[in-house]
């Protein structure tokens, strides 16, 4: 692994302008509803949206400094624009060390190692989440339940989430870690239950609240027994005290009892932010009765955010691909159970849903289980081969995960979008009010028949590249019989998915004669519906860019 | 002009269909009458082009001719490859012949949202095409799937009363199959790039030392795809379902394309890949061939509805193409293109037979008719041709194919098959002469059907033209077997080591050098300068490699290391 530059306070702020512009955005927006014509004239969302979008040319400029490998010692960022042909063109340089901001004198928190770190692989991440959330703010424009209850609220809890989101992306510190996740969290139950008088997103807030405390809770005694054994908050510094300190016997757990607790405890925390089993059941009931902007929020960024910090800790953390180190708990088959459960969970469930909503939720779940296939790409298969082997086959499995995550950003973003226009129009969010929407309202049905192809997997969409990295990595890692699974899985999703599709084109076709009521869709509509559609199959033709930027985005983690 | 339409000869086959499916779909959809005539218009052009392909076939090699090759991603080795030999070609011009016809037959027949219709079909004429053609696995499995859209559309829309169900299971089962075998493409891609540059070309995965209990899993998994599609027994429950509830269109090119599929890809990839594992599995899979041609025949003579019928008979007949197959003999695997051919023509002829019918007396039970021969005496006689080119008559294309495959089959070790498949031609004939007993002669008793129009000069020029072939395979053969002789000759020789020559177009100014067809490479994902390997192939042709992740993952780690 690569020592970074660890920067002091001061030094940092250079490397931390997108979470500064998210916060100024967050304090404009609520000052901004304070003031009555600002608050008429709608001056939240394009706060938010501005904000957001400076974020991600700052974000932008730091990966390009990457990237190009020319950032000097703790200098300021900037002069990356003359490189972006570089980056355009896919002449990405080498792997360049990382940044460690925030560093300091050891003590509660602060560490010596600093507690975020800026790396290509943090800002991979703090790209696609920015973009979903601009996506999210491009939903929520025009809704008019969000307007009735107010903008200034909405948009303040989702920037604050946003801020959330970027920290978990960049957190390398335990405690870190945590207040991120809270972070996103907290404003996160309160999006849910955003319409007060609605009594299935109060209750949907509710019930986020207290699945929320249980997991909270359990990640934490994960953290602090992990704390305890190390005596760290690093995780840099946590492979060197394990090995340092721990000689535990052989016992129930694997080799070390109490390491494979805290870590199965801390993963159970990541379960809840990716809706991954068993922390899972949270998930239909709050994407149903959530406001449908926040549900398409919820089943996107945090679990991006998720995927992120999950994998930033076990490469820190834990870093021998084997895992047959001594001071190694079983991560991956703890992960392997929850990714054969979570998918086949989320996938049977789906099979009998009536509202797309819930549909999507599930739907949701069961993508979180095909992620979790490219994190355990770590195998007792690969045990007896040797370590640079392992070592491939897991950046195989990362590869792959990040590759999803972008095709899934795009095409669950624009199956909800898709839910949001169609309830916008006709009020329904059942699957009994898309009958012949196919030949009501062609542009919207062929935009929500690409995203749930591509949610299936078939090609030529991004899905199917996204799915076919994943089978790729697994069975490199040799784990034939979990490629079988999520193999049958697709088949039992494309069930589900096209129970929609149906709907939508077989049943209640008019006759030619008969003259449909053609359904108005706004143009701004159509053109976000679009903006999502066009990159899931442009990508799914020529994924070889997006593919050179998810690898290089990788050379910076452990492996 | 010329000379660019011969270099891309199969991609224009490809893409015109789609060219075309914009263009119609810029026609209002009340005009009727210019949709219609467009579309034929269209489709014949595209059976034009594809006799280009048949012209300018050189039926002496054994190679894949036409052949088009880009990169496509290169990191993975994937490619766009396509082409076409004696095996293929016959099959892309059942398909661009047959597409013109159903055309045609839907003058009237498609009353609600014509346009769409259409447009199903073109998709579906451009996506069987490059399944057909295409000789990378990436490029055929974005082929094989999408070709189940269209056809879940025309089952699910245009369809009977259970279309949606039966569309939906069509789906299912195919989906089943097909996720199944891309675990197995993406097996067969890593032990192939352990040795070699990573690709996944079907060119270059033929001829792969595979162990043969790892033989044994792929083949299950291409088998299980392909016998769906087929389909074979015990997995043909989804057909009759599809058939009958397709409108007369879908099921006419289902019956004689898309099942086409499921033949073609054992022929193409299932056998060739896996000699030794299709060697051990091919007297289990004759043994189903022989149940399927037994089982479909009594359960055809059982049938009350018309189409379901022909759909099980269906069933009867891809048997006898599964047999000649696996008999792994020249004739038997001559009898089964033969036969793929065959009942392409004869079962989509007689799908647009019984649409006819349908369409002036709604109903398809057996029951219903009798004594149509008197009032419909031009109907009849083409409907008994028709029928007897099924059976098997000699002298129709049917007879020169089971005979064929049933030589094939008595070349085999255990003659047994041969002989039960023998009684299946009797049954054959008994069900379906039965059927026309019933259908055409007898009393007219029912006043209905003493009111029936006969055949209209459309629907004449629909059927025609099958009939033609129908003749012309029956009685002059050669014309058809001598095209593919070599590529079957070299499919059935070549078989435990099976690799195929590819050919790039030849271009007008005579033979393409292989520089030149390197040099007209076109990368869609540019490469990063200077990682270019050339590797120069067994036939001395290069084919620039691109710089790919070796198998220990050095290429991935380089990164890595770096640090």
């Amino acid at each position: 692994m690569m020592d970074g530059k660890a920067l002091d306070n001061v030094a940092s702020l250079a490397w931390f302008a997108p979470e500064l512009a998210v916060t100024a955005a967050l304090l404009l927006v609520v000052l901004a509803d304070l003031v009555p014509s600002l608050r008429a004239g709608r001056a939240a969302p394009a706060f938010a949206a501005i904000g957001l979008a400076c974020a991600l040319l700052a974000v932008f400029f730091y990966y390009v400094e990457f990237a190009v490998a020319r950032h000097g010692g703790g200098g300021a960022a900037g002069g990356g624009l003359p490189h972006l042909q570089q980056i355009l063109s896919g002449e990405l340089g080498g792997a360049t060390p990382p940044v460690d901001i925030f560093a300091g004198a050891e003590g509660v928190g602060r560490n010596r190692f600093g507690l975020l770190r800026v790396d290509p692989f943090a800002l991979f991440f703090k790209m696609l989440i920015l973009v979903s959330l601009l996506l999210v703010v491009g939903f929520s424009w025009h809704h008019r339940g969000i307007r009735r209850y107010g903008d200034g609220e909405y948009y303040a809890l989702l920037l604050a989430s946003a801020l959330g989101l970027l920290l978990m992306a960049s957190a390398t510190d335990l405690l870190m870690v945590y207040l991120s996740i809270e972070m996103v969290s907290l404003p996160s139950y309160a999006l849910s239950g955003f319409f007060r008088r609605d009594r299935k997103s109060s209750e949907a807030g509710l019930k986020y609240v207290l699945y929320g405390a249980v997991a909270s809770a359990v990640m934490i005694y994960g953290l602090s027994l992990l704390y305890g054994l190390t005596g760290t908050l690093s995780l840099q510094e946590i492979p060197s005290r394990l090995r340092g300190t721990l000689s535990f016997a052989p016992g129930l757990l694997g080799q070390t009892p109490a390491l494979s607790l805290a870590t199965l405890f801390i993963l159970g925390g990541f379960a809840f932010k990716i809706a991954a089993f068993p922390f899972h059941t949270w998930c239909p009931d709050v994407y149903e009765g959530a406001p449908t902007p926040v549900t398409a929020f919820l089943s996107v960024a945090p679990k991006v955010a998720g995927f992120a910090v999950m994998l930033r800790f076990l490469s820190m953390a834990f870093p021998d691909p084997a895992a047959r180190d001594a001071v190694n708990p079983n991560w991956p088959a703890f992960l392997t159970v929850a990714a054969v459960l979570t998918m086949t969970w989320g996938n049977l469930a789906a099979l009998g849903q009536t509202n797309v909503k819930r549909l999507l939720a599930y739907s949701a779940i069961a993508h979180a289980g095909y992620l979790l296939m490219g994190v355990v790409t770590v195998s007792s298969g690969m045990a007896d081969a040797p370590r640079e082997q392992g070592e491939a086959v897991i950046r195989v499995g990362r590869e792959a995960v990040l590759f999803y995550l972008v095709a899934y950003a795009f095409m669950d973003l624009g199956a909800f979008f898709a839910v949001i226009v169609i309830a916008d129009r006709l009020g329904v969010e059942d699957l009994d009010g898309y009958r012949g929407l196919g030949w009501r309202a062609p542009a919207v049905a062929a935009a929500m028949t690409i995203f749930l192809l591509s949610l299936i997997g078939l090609p030529p969409m991004v899905g199917f590249v996204g799915k076919l990295l994943l089978f790729k990595a697994v069975i490199e890692a040799r784990l034939f019989w979990l490629a079988v699974v999520g193999v049958l899985n697709s088949v039992i999703s494309l069930y589900y998915y096209v129970k929609v599709i149906r709907a939508m084109y077989l049943e209640g076709v008019p006759a030619d004669g008969q003259t449909v009521p053609a359904l108005p869709v706004p143009k701004f509509a159509t053109f976000l519906l679009y903006a999502m559609a066009v990159p899931t199959v442009w990508l799914g033709v020529s994924f070889g860019r997006l593919y050179e930027l998810v690898r290089y985005s990788l050379t910076g983690i452990a492996y | 002009m010329l000379e660019f339409v011969d270099a891309h000869i199969l991609t224009i086959l490809i893409l015109f269909p789609v060219v075309g499916a914009i263009l119609v779909a810029l026609v209002s959809s009340e005009d009727r009458d210019l949709l219609l005539k467009g579309t034929l218009g269209l489709t014949l052009a595209e059976f034009l082009i594809s006799l280009h392909c048949v012209y300018r076939f050189d039926e002496g090699t054994a190679a894949v001719q036409f052949g088009e090759r880009y990169r496509w991603i290169p990191e993975w080795g994937v490619t766009y490859c396509v082409g076409i030999d004696g095996i293929s070609l016959w099959l892309v011009l059942l398909t661009t012949f047959l597409t013109p016809l159903v055309i045609l037959s839907a003058w009237h027949a498609v009353e609600k949202r014509l346009k769409a219709y259409l447009l199903c079909f073109l998709l579906l004429e451009s996506t069987m095409i490059g399944a057909l053609v295409a000789l990378d696995f990436v490029l055929f499995y974005l082929f094989w799937e999408a070709m189940l859209l269209p056809m879940f559309l025309l089952i699910g829309v245009w369809g009977g009363q259970r279309r949606i169900y039966a569309a939906v299971k069509f789906m299912l089962f195919t989906m089943v199959g097909s996720v199944l075998m891309l675990v197995a493409v993406l097996w067969l891609y890593f032990e192939h790039a352990k040795v070699h540059a990573p690709s996944t070309n079907l060119l270059d995965l033929y001829g792969m030392s595979i162990p043969f209990q790892a033989q044994c899993w792929l083949f299950g998994a291409f088998a299980l795809a392909f016998a769906i599609k087929v389909p074979m027994f015990p997995l043909h429950t989804w057909l009759p379902d599809a058939h009958v509830e397709a409108p007369t269109g879908g099921s006419v090119i289902l019956a004689a394309v898309l099942l086409k599929m499921g033949t073609y890809g054992f022929m193409r990839f299932a056998i060739p890949l896996f000699p030794e594992a299709a060697e051990y599995f091919a007297p289990a899979l004759c043994a189903l061939a022989v149940i399927g041609i037994v089982y479909g025949a009594l359960v055809s003579f059982v049938q009350p509805d018309l189409k379901k019928m022909v759909a099980y008979s269906s069933v009867s007949h891809l048997g006898y193409v599964m047999l000649g197959l696996f008999a792994f003999g020249l004739c038997g695997a001559q009898g089964g293109l033969m036969q793929m051919l065959s009942h392409g023509l004869t079962t989509g002829a007689l799908f647009l037979c019984v649409g006819m019918l349908y369409e002036r007396r709604h109903t398809r039970l057996i029951e219903d008719y009798g004594g149509i021969a008197t009032v419909m005496p031009h109907f009849a006689i083409l409907f008994v041709i028709i029928t007897l080119g099924s059976i098997g008559l000699p002298g129709l294309s049917g007879f020169v194919a089971e005979f064929l495959v049933l030589v094939g089959a008595f070349g085999m070790e255990d003659r047994r098959f041969a002989i039960i498949a023998g009684t299946g031609v009797i049954l054959g004939a008994m069900y379906m002469l039965s059927m026309v007993q019933r259908v055409l002669y007898g009393p007219t008793a029912n006043p209905k059907n003493q009111v029936l129009k006969d055949l209209s000069g459309r629907e004449i020029a629909v059927l025609a033209p099958i009939l033609v072939f129908i003749l012309w395979m029956g009685i002059q053969p050669g014309t058809f077997l001598d095209r593919s002789a070599a590529s079957i000759d070299h499919w059935v020789t070549e078989r435990s080591d099976y690799r195929l020559e590819f050919r790039p177009v030849r271009t007008a100014r005579g033979e393409a050098d292989g520089e030149a067809a390197a040099g007209a490479e076109f990368c869609f994902t540019p490469l990063p300068l200077g990682e270019n390997r050339v590797r120069v192939g067994e036939e001395g042709r290069q084919v620039a490699l691109p710089p790919g992740p070796s198998p220990d993952g050095e290429g991935r780690r380089a990164g890595h290391d770096a640090h």
